[in-house]
């Protein structure tokens, strides 16, 4: 389309504004640390303002220093490759990895009657969901396998059920499915369990079943089930993944 | 690389990106910052800047979206938003384009202004190549007849 040649030097002329540019500069600096020096108070007597300082600069510098695993802002607790940590602290949340072995091996909801079954382009689904169903973020290595949407109609057409399940795989034998929805959470969820975890203030059900190292987190975040399992994936990399979601 | 350097290399592309999505600059403004801190907050392990880019793109339309998700609907006239000085015919397909529902939108820029292969598309957008390539037929069946009543003006 020569048409799209117009498009093209159209936005070849859009450029940021300087000042927008300078703020995000500004802005990023800020969150690495590297904030300006902020002029003295001046009703704050110097010895106290020596000391709060240090004291700022201790909590603000040190002690995450000492904490962070140098891997990702979002984590205060370190973990180590290899390792699992059943409690893990985060910037805005926490984490606790129950053990239980049954909560895996919940039934699912199955209420009510299936329905007439119909599986669906994934864009008609995004559409039904009203959001795209893609990850957030995805660890470098996955790559996605197979995905499908499948909805349950009753008799006058409407959707009384939907189920959207994603697999990504990685050469090493990761594997990572996300499963989705509406209204509901996800088959395979663990429903008997209360939420024992939060991020940025949301409430989520983490656990970990150490016999196949497999990690499994399930979720409402409006109006939408989510559940997402991992196995062959490190912890921080699974964190990652959840974390990205309460973006 | 520096937070200045990441803003100069990449600003224009995030920018860009945001502005057809959004069709205002308060809210392309926006979405700018909130990428550019995302990159800091999370500090993704990017071992390539095509990483670096292809990351940016994908928060970038995440970014976007969210916005969407949060704002009250407000129309916003397209015609008090055009950000530099365009040829008519530029300014007609800039319109035509932005006119269209966001994934499409995205698509046909990624394709058009990127220059990003369908496969590369696929993998920011984490849909398979062939709903990329309906993405693109339908968002050309949508701009065409927009396109050519524009063109027939400048006859």
């Amino acid at each position: 389309m020569n048409s799209m040649n117009k498009y093209r030097s159209a936005m070849d002329k859009v450029e940021p504004p300087k000042e927008l540019a300078e703020k995000a500069i500004r802005l990023m600096e800020q969150a690495q640390g590297k904030q300006t020096p902020q002029p003295r108070r001046h009703w704050f007597r110097p010895v106290y303002g020596f000391a709060a300082a240090a004291a700022c600069l201790f909590v603000l510098l040190v002690i995450p220093a000492l904490l962070n695993n140098g891997s990702g802002h979002i984590f205060i607790t370190k973990l180590e490759a290899g390792t699992h940590t059943s409690s893990v602290e985060l910037t805005d949340g926490f984490l606790i990895f129950e053990e239980p072995s049954d909560v895996f091996v919940s039934p699912g909801v199955h209420a009510g009657k299936r329905g007439i079954k119909e599986e669906w382009e994934i864009t008609r689904y995004e559409e039904y969901i009203g959001r795209e169903v893609s990850l957030p973020y995805r660890p470098d290595g996955f790559s996605l396998k197979e995905e499908s949407a499948i909805v349950y109609l009753d008799e006058e057409s409407k959707v009384v059920r939907d189920h959207y399940q994603a697999r990504y795989r990685e050469p090493d034998d990761g594997e990572l499915t996300v499963s989705i929805s509406s209204g509901a959470l996800p088959q395979g969820s663990a429903y008997d369990v209360p939420d024992n975890s939060s991020i940025r203030g949301e409430p989520l059900y983490a656990g970990y079943d150490p016999a196949d190292g497999r990690y499994h987190v399930r979720f409402m975040r409006e109006g939408i089930g989510y559940l997402l399992e991992a196995r062959g994936i490190s912890q921080e990399e699974f964190i990652m993944i959840v974390w990205h979601f309460f973006e | 690389m520096t937070a200045e350097e990441t803003v100069q290399r990449y600003g224009p592309m995030v920018y860009r990106i945001a502005l057809s999505q959004t069709k205002n600059k308060e809210d392309a403004e926006d979405v700018f910052q909130e990428v550019f801190l995302s990159l800091i907050r999370s500090n993704p392990s990017l071992e390539s800047e095509e990483h670096r880019k292809a990351w940016l793109i994908r928060v970038t339309l995440n970014c976007c979206k969210k916005h969407f998700r949060s704002m009250k609907k407000v129309t916003i006239p397209l015609t008090e938003d055009i950000p530099c000085e365009f040829t008519p015919e530029e300014e007609d397909v800039y319109r035509a384009v932005l006119s269209l529902p966001q994934k499409y939108k995205a698509v046909i820029h990624l394709f058009y202004y990127e220059d990003l292969p369908v496969k590369e598309i696929g993998e920011i957008l984490d849909i398979k190549e062939n709903a990329v390539k309906t993405r693109l037929f339908r968002a050309r069946q949508m701009l065409q007849p927009k396109l050519r009543e524009m063109f027939e003006q400048y006859e």
